[in-house]
């Protein structure tokens, strides 16, 4: 109301103001005439002003600089510590203080959480802090803020995390109402954080709107597990309850208040339960902009969480699209936690289940209507290709697509469209594809017909990405071998959502002019299936498909982040989970593993078992099981299984064969390795990859020529290659020549790959006897482990055997035993280790590793 | 620390209305506000206050390349540091306020004396704060001139050249927002 009149309030008050007695009445009665409303709103107003003649006449100004100048005794703004430069206060919260800070080291803003001065040299907070670091590094969660890690500078000990640049829920909930979309999309995110962290065995126990970030794109980020606590083992959460008191040893309660569960205030035994109920206070402010229990004294606020229900009709902002929320709210606030929902899990699902009650948004009808379409269409051309069943296999090369549109957002589309139609078109049991992954220098500009007429393929399928009026276009043609006709072509517009679509149309016209019989089940079934995954959920599965091709710590990261994202958007999406998992199998090989193998091996057994649940009949989940009992649990058996499942699936999967030829050469059966390292090499022709690991399974079987001429070759085409330079030096050390293999590791050690190299340049100068230069890369590779990196324990190892220190060198073995090192598969292959092959003790790891001796 | 041209072209982006480059703005002015006030506080003798104006004018001169910009994105700035005092002013009366009543914090920060706020005061940051979201929902105006006029310590001139309004109008405003945020506070309590 006041937002309509209010202009015309403002001019009579002015109006009014200007005139007083007996004329500001006559004026006003005037004015407004009968509507009474008016009149007193007009009246309040002038009321007010008169007996607050000097209201805000003091500017706060100098009131804020005082704030300013006292902040200054404890605020560490300015200050320098380690390599942070730090530049303001962000907050005050739990047990510390939040600044913002600049990592000049890594060169990107961080934010450092510090005990708070009263609490400096307290030991038990000091645990706190370093608990809070360990809890959340458990996580890898895309809503849950990071942690980088934790520095001890000093009198200084601080948490290092992403800086989140958004504001707080509860600023977000006290400035505005939220929009349903915007409700439901944040309950979810929080919810599925909370999720996480119980599922590692975490509880939060301090769940609050303050403790949440909202980023400018709407993402959500859980911050603050400062009072968290690790519950062990993970898998009896139900019966562990927590005889923790909530009273630390300074008689204050920890947490806020408001946002306690009724157990947490009467200090009972906690579980995970407790975070359920303050996620139903957040959920219920999110809806409602109010607080349920928040009353004027802490006394009240505790006496309403414990006996009163709140408020059974809050000021809901959309009744009807929200409606369904109410019950949930409902059971997470039940003061009774065995009434509640039992798990985080169950919670997330009833929201999802919400979500999906939802009358579909005007897009999602849309693509759901030209989903429909296309499978119309399949179904047609599947019969008619019933008629006309060709008599053998097709052959079919898909080029990697070209990006020429100068985005290199598009890259991840170019390179995942083009893998996907391979999976895709792979599945139809008459039509061979040969694939290829990126060739370098292959910037296609090649003659198609050639490349088609050197793989034996009866036709090309190529692929550009350009952009056109600010859109991007895929063009596609299918070119016949034997004359270079174009068979097919056509042109895409590119929204990311459409990526499915596209696929699907293109693998459809590829298959009927191919004339191939795609009338098999399994196709059909693929195409189902295919029309109901999600294009969002697929989109970003691309996205880190493409980013974990890359191999290096921070496209890691990324891949990770794109796969969390693809199974937020669809959390039974299976491949998301297989692509978790092999990013983190992934992330503990040297170089690029800032994650220990132990660590890394429970993540990616949990998600491959995951992917495996939700998708048996995927070939990329079992790959991705076999090698977490591969490389991480020994289960050479086992693994195999998983492989062979795996290939059965999808025989033209190349990354299986990968694999398993790398299983079968550390099990010492280097012939089938060699054949299925070639097998790898015809599915994967143009990848240095493959090269490489046929390379390597010469090496391993003593044939340094086969392995020299091997990666010479290689290095020919794709002189840039690390690994292959890495495994050149290897064969020169085994024949002698000292020289040439110090020449390659030394230039190793010398480029941002280091530690690559640093064990065999070790090894090479013990060989050699420069022992002190042998130590000095020691001494750098243990610096290296303490600032930086995990380094798989059998580095060292390697260069005390070059030191002929074998006590040592077996230490080392013994504990990448110990922990599990998937480096230590190659233990009995690998002929550094030759010299201990007598060794007592090494057979005896090697026996324990279910490793038959040479 | 940020450079003196990326502040600028932050400043710049942020008068044609880029309000990602604001919230990346704000740190920058408060840590240059920071320094300056330690530097201040050693000349400054007891008893005095700050003087506003020329003090985020020396902020302003400090970090913005002067060749760059338009003289009138100085009034942009004092947009900014308006903002950002009634920013920093909530967060510590908030801060404050939770440590009085035990609630969200549990740990007592200790305080300088001169800044100790009383809780009349306190109270009524806040309620002023809360009522200028609502008054900003109904007239964004009127809630910049307060900010400008109140926690910016700015006068109606400078406000009227901030704004680009006429003083005339700047003062209306501020009459009728005053009255208005007096009513709403008034009938808070």
């Amino acid at each position: 109301m006041e937002t309509n009149n209010w202009q015309q309030i403002e001019t009579f008050f002015h109006s009014a103001l200007s005139l007083s007695g007996d004329e500001r009445t006559a004026y006003l009665s005037q004015a407004c005439a009968e509507d009474n409303s008016l009149r007193r709103e007009v009246e309040s107003l002038i009321a007010a002003f008169e007996e607050n003649g000097e209201f805000l006449d003091a500017p706060a100004f100098d009131l804020g600089m005082k704030v300013i100048e006292s902040d200054l005794e404890t605020s560490l703004a300015g200050q320098t510590i380690g390599s942070y430069n730090i530049l303001s206060k962000l907050g005050i919260g739990g047990m510390g203080e939040v600044y913002l800070a600049d990592d000049t080291r890594l060169n990107r803003k961080v934010a450092l959480k510090f005990l708070s001065k009263a609490l400096l040299g307290d030991k038990w907070a000091k645990r706190q802090l370093i608990k809070e670091a360990q809890a959340v590094a458990m996580l890898d969660h895309p809503n849950v803020c990071p942690v980088y890690g934790i520095e001890e500078i000093g009198e200084h000990n601080f948490i290092v995390m992403q800086y989140v640049e958004g504001e707080t829920l509860a600023d977000l909930v006290r400035k505005r109402r939220l929009t349903t979309e915007q409700v439901s999309s944040l309950a979810r995110q929080i919810a599925s954080a909370i999720e996480a962290a119980h599922a590692h065995g975490i509880i939060h126990r301090d769940i609050k709107t303050g403790n949440i970030m909202v980023t400018a794109s709407g993402q959500a980020k859980v911050l603050d597990f400062g009072l968290a606590k690790i519950i062990e083992p993970l898998h009896k959460a139900e019966n562990v309850g927590e005889n923790v008191s909530q009273f630390s040893q300074n008689g204050l309660i920890m947490g806020t208040v408001s946002y306690m569960s009724p157990e947490q205030l009467k200090a009972e035994k906690l579980d995970f339960r407790t975070d359920i109920f303050s996620f139903g206070t957040v959920l219920y402010e999110l809806v409602s902009g109010e607080h349920p229990f928040l009353r004027t004294s802490d006394a009240e606020t505790i006496s309403a969480i414990l006996t009163d229900q709140p408020a059974s009709t809050p000021n809901f902002n959309n009744k009807t699209a929200l409606s369904g929320i109410r019950p949930v709210i409902k059971k997470c606030l039940e003061k009774n936690k065995e009434q509640r929902f039992q798990s985080a899990s169950e919670l997330l699902l009833e929201l999802q289940n919400l979500q999906d009650k939802k009358p579909p948004v005007e897009k999602k009808r849309l693509i759901f209507h030209s989903l429909n379409a296309s499978l119309v269409i399949l179904l047609l051309l599947i019969g008619i290709l019933l008629y006309q069943r060709a008599t053998a296999p097709r052959t079919l090369a898909i080029l990697p697509f070209v990006n020429e549109s100068g985005d290199s957002v598009a890259d991840y589309i170019s390179d995942g469209m083009a893998e996907s139609l391979i999976n895709k078109l792979s599945d139809s049991s008459e039509l061979r594809v040969k694939a290829f992954t990126l060739v370098s220098g292959y910037k296609g500009d090649v003659d198609t017909v050639k490349i088609g007429q050197s793989l034996a393929v009866e036709a090309v399928l190529t692929g550009k990405i350009r952009r056109q009026n600010d859109q991007l276009r895929l063009e596609t043609k299918l070119i016949n071998t034997a004359d270079g006709a174009e068979l097919w072509g056509d042109d895409f517009l590119l929204k990311e959502s459409d990526a499915l679509n596209i696929q699907n149309n293109i693998s459809e016209n590829v298959i009927s002019k191919l004339q191939s019989s795609a009338t098999n089940n399994k196709s059909k079934q693929l195409y189902a299936a295919n029309v109901q995954e999600n294009p969002e959920a697929y989109k970003y599965y691309l996205q880190g498909r493409y980013f974990w091709k890359k191999r290096d710590k921070e496209n890691i990261q990324r891949a990770i982040e794109a796969f969390n994202q693809a199974r937020n958007i669809d959390p039974n999406y299976a491949p998301a989970y297989a692509g978790l998992a092999d990013a983190y199998v992934v992330r503990s090989f040297v170089p690029y593993n800032p994650m220990s193998a132990n660590d890394a091996s429970q993540l990616a057994r949990v998600y491959a078992e995951k992917a495996i649940k939700l998708g048996d009949n995927h070939c990329e989940s079992h790959t991705a099981l076999g090698v977490v009992l591969h490389k991480y649990e020994w289960n050479w058996e086992a693994a195999e299984k998983e492989y062979w499942r795996a290939i059965e699936l999808d025989p033209d999967y190349a990354q299986t064969y990968y694999w398993y030829s790398n299983l079968l050469a550390t099990t010492g059966r280097l012939d089938d390795a060699l054949t299925y390292s070639l097998k790898f090499k015809d599915l994967d022709p143009f990848s240095s990859l493959a090269d490489v690991n046929i390379g390597r399974i010469y090496y391993y079987s003593y044939q340094y020529d086969k392995a020299f001429e091997q990666l010479t070759e290689t290095l020919k085409n794709d002189p840039n290659n690390l690994n292959a330079e890495y495994l050149l030096g290897l064969v020169y050390l085994q024949k002698g020549k000292y020289d040439e293999a110090l020449k390659i590791f030394e230039k190793l050690y010398a480029s941002d790959k280091k530690m690559l190299a640093a064990a065999v340049l070790g090894f090479t100068y013990g060989k050699m006897g420069r022992k002190d230069e042998a130590l000095k890369v020691l001494k750098d590779l243990e610096e290296f482990a303490q600032k930086n990196d995990y380094i798989p324990p059998q580095e060292r190892a390697i260069i005390y055997l070059g030191l002929d220190d074998k006590e040592n060198a077996i230490f080392w073995l013994e504990k990448s035993y110990q922990e599990k090192s998937p480096a230590l598969t190659a233990i009995n292959v690998e002929p550094l280790f030759e010299d201990l092959h007598s060794d007592t003790r090494f057979q005896d790891i090697v026996k324990r590793m279910n490793l038959n001796q040479n | 620390m940020a450079g003196t041209s990326e502040i600028t072209s932050l400043l710049i982006d942020w008068s044609k209305g880029d309000r990602v480059a604001l919230e990346k703005l704000l740190p920058l002015v408060e840590n240059e506000l920071h320094r300056l006030a330690h530097y201040q506080m050693r000349r400054l003798k007891p008893g005095n206050t700050f003087q506003t104006t020329a003090l985020i004018n020396e902020t302003y001169l400090r970090l913005i390349n002067q060749n760059r910009v338009h003289w009138q994105n100085r009034a942009h700035f004092f947009g900014i540091a308006a903002k950002l005092m009634r920013r920093i002013l909530l967060n510590y009366v908030r801060d404050q306020k939770c440590q009085k009543r035990g609630g969200d914090f549990t740990v007592q920060v200790p305080l300088s004396e001169a800044a100790v706020i009383s809780a009349e005061k306190t109270d009524e940051l806040l309620a002023i704060d809360e009522a200028l979201h609502r008054l900003a929902e109904i007239d964004d105006r009127k809630c910049k001139v307060v900010e400008l006029r109140f926690f910016g310590g700015l006068s109606i001139e400078e406000t009227a050249e901030v704004l680009k309004i006429s003083p005339v109008t700047v003062a209306r405003d501020w009459n009728m927002a005053r009255a208005w945020l007096a009513r709403e506070i008034g009938n808070g309590n």
